[in-house]
């Protein structure tokens, strides 16, 4: 325990140094540069100090457009995980539908949120708009992971069960989703993260003033390059802490697991 | 048995056909109820098809030229992010340290979306740099990650039997860790393709050329023209399938020892 400890607390002192080097290469790399459009990091904190009293040129604090962004970003994910967890399961365990429908699903994976925006403009209004083209994102890794685990379910494991005489639905409810459950959550975790990452795109759709992803499309139209970068590291951030709040619930959930990955 | 198997593959192929087709009826029937200038037939969308790939779109481009100019961009950042995120992986793989000691840089940047970006690449790149590099960190850290991940997962008995037998740090790397690697190796770089592929949209939205798929969906998201939006996005969904299948079929190729590749 006491070694543990120590370990990590040389980890995190090693992550202060190395962020510490990093934050004095970028200031030697901004004077080197000397350009108004690389910003220092000390207009980057003095843009955040900006943002967060006064607010952008429109006096909105970066916490409304955290608020709004994570609002959006949270809508569409659930939408993912009603729509993606489900289905996952259905066409896990009738692989013949999946199998019969992979012309039409698998080419949909690879067309980019962003690509959708403009039929989602012409087509949907208003907030489903941000819903859509996040949950455009967000659901075919959690569909595809839950389809997958369900095919990987240890068949020795189902067919015990069946031979002890289970009926179809027992071996569903108490072996396949216990048994896909670990490997859904790790695909509810990953698409969090895209789905966050999606917010830029979503919020290219434009129309509100409100969204971390409008602020970085404002500010770059100003060319407040210190903004921008607030903006980014504002994302990338949250970004973080929601993927490690996410791994550390599933560590404690799934802790007869040994190894949670971390992608 | 291999007939059995031939004649399964066609039904399958014949099953997929039939939903194609249901699909396009659905479609169809969507149009005809929805009524709207700005939801097209399948018949519409085939028709701008036709005429992209004859006559080019509204400035001469035809679509053979946007494709080829998008799979070069899109080559350009993929190597880029192979050239740097599989050796990256390996490194911090084998030495631990260094990854936990950046985290706190590698992490946060991670979940920045390339969107996000446009704006500095802006004014910080030129030209064809621009596009490789957005790109580039699309691709980059599932290729890192996937890499990092599968170092870590070697079996650690394959690496200290060899040990004890007294062989060198770098034979074990060469003849044990390389092989039982590259795999999952090639895994990530297809998914990094797969991201790759979908940040075409992105990276193509930094504008200043003319030719590029993205491009072309964005020409014509300006005319509300909708049979050649979804052209667009049909386009980049079915190259994405193709590479894909392409990089799947390789990769069973490779490593027929290794009994499942999973999607």
């Amino acid at each position: 325990m006491g070694s543990n400890y120590l370990e990590r607390v040389k980890v995190f002192s090693y992550n202060l140094i190395s962020l510490t080097i990093f934050i004095i290469l970028w200031f030697w790399v901004a004077r080197w540069q000397a350009s108004p459009f690389f910003a220092s990091p000390a207009e980057i904190a003095q843009g955040f100090m900006q943002m967060v009293t006064v607010g952008d040129e429109e006096g909105i604090t970066i916490f409304m457009h955290l608020w709004q962004s994570l609002i959006r970003v949270f809508s569409g994910f659930g939408a993912a995980c009603v729509l993606g967890i489900p289905g996952g399961l259905a066409l896990g365990l009738f692989p013949f539908i999946y199998n019969r429908t992979r012309i039409i699903i698998e080419p949909l994976r690879f067309i980019s949120p962003i690509a959708w925006i403009p039929v989602a403009i012409v087509l949907l209004v208003g907030f489903t708009r941000y819903v859509f083209v996040i949950w455009v994102a967000s659901f075919f890794p959690i569909f595809i992971t839950t389809l997958w685990s369900v095919r990987n379910v240890n068949l020795i494991h189902i067919n015990v069960a069946r031979v002890a005489g289970a009926s179809r639905w027992f071996v569903i409810t108490r072996i396949i989703v216990p048994a896909t459950l670990p490997y859904i959550a790790g695909g509810m975790r990953v698409s969090l993260g895209i789905s966050w990452m999606c917010i830029v795109a979503a919020e290219m759709i434009g129309g509100e003033m409100v969204g971390i992803g409008r602020l970085i499309l404002k500010s770059s139209m100003m060319h407040r390059m210190d903004l921008v970068v607030v903006g980014m590291l504002t994302i990338g951030i949250l970004g973080y802490c929601l993927n490690e709040v996410f791994i550390k619930v599933e560590k404690r959930i799934f802790r007869w697991r040994a190894a949670v990955s971390i992608d | 048995m291999e007939e059995k198997i031939n004649r399964e593959k066609y039904k399958t192929l014949g099953y997929n056909v039939l939903t194609l087709f249901l699909f396009l009826a659905i479609w169809t029937l969507a149009y005809w109820l929805i009524k709207s200038p700005f939801f097209p037939s399948p018949l519409m969308v085939f028709n701008a098809f036709l005429e992209l790939l004859i006559h080019g779109d509204i400035e001469d481009v035809k679509l053979g030229m946007h494709i080829q100019q998008s799979l070069w961009r899109i080559f350009g950042g993929f190597a880029a992010a192979c050239i740097l995120g599989i050796p990256l992986g390996l490194l911090m793989g084998l030495y631990g340290r260094v990854y936990d000691s950046t985290k706190v840089l590698i992490e946060p940047i991670r979940f920045i979306p390339p969107v996000a970006w446009i704006p500095l690449v802006i004014v910080l790149l030129v030209g064809y740099f621009r596009f490789v590099f957005i790109i580039w960190l699309g691709a980059f850290f599932p290729i890192f990650i996937g890499t990092l991940l599968s170092v870590r997962g070697v079996n650690p008995l394959h690496i200290e039997v060899p040990k004890s037998f007294g062989a060198s740090r770098f034979y074990i790397i060469r003849n044990i860790v390389l092989p039982s690697v590259l795999p999952e190796v090639l895994t990530s770089m297809r998914v990094g393709l797969g991201i790759a592929w979908e940040c075409i949209m992105a990276a193509e939205m930094i504008g200043g050329e003319r030719v590029g798929i993205g491009i072309m969906i964005l020409k014509y998201a300006q005319l509300i023209r909708m049979d050649a939006i979804i052209v667009g996005i049909i386009v980049i969904g079915i190259i994405g399938f193709g590479l894909n299948e392409i990089f799947i079929f390789v990769e069973k190729r490779i490593f027929r020892w290794k009994e499942v590749v999973s999607i």
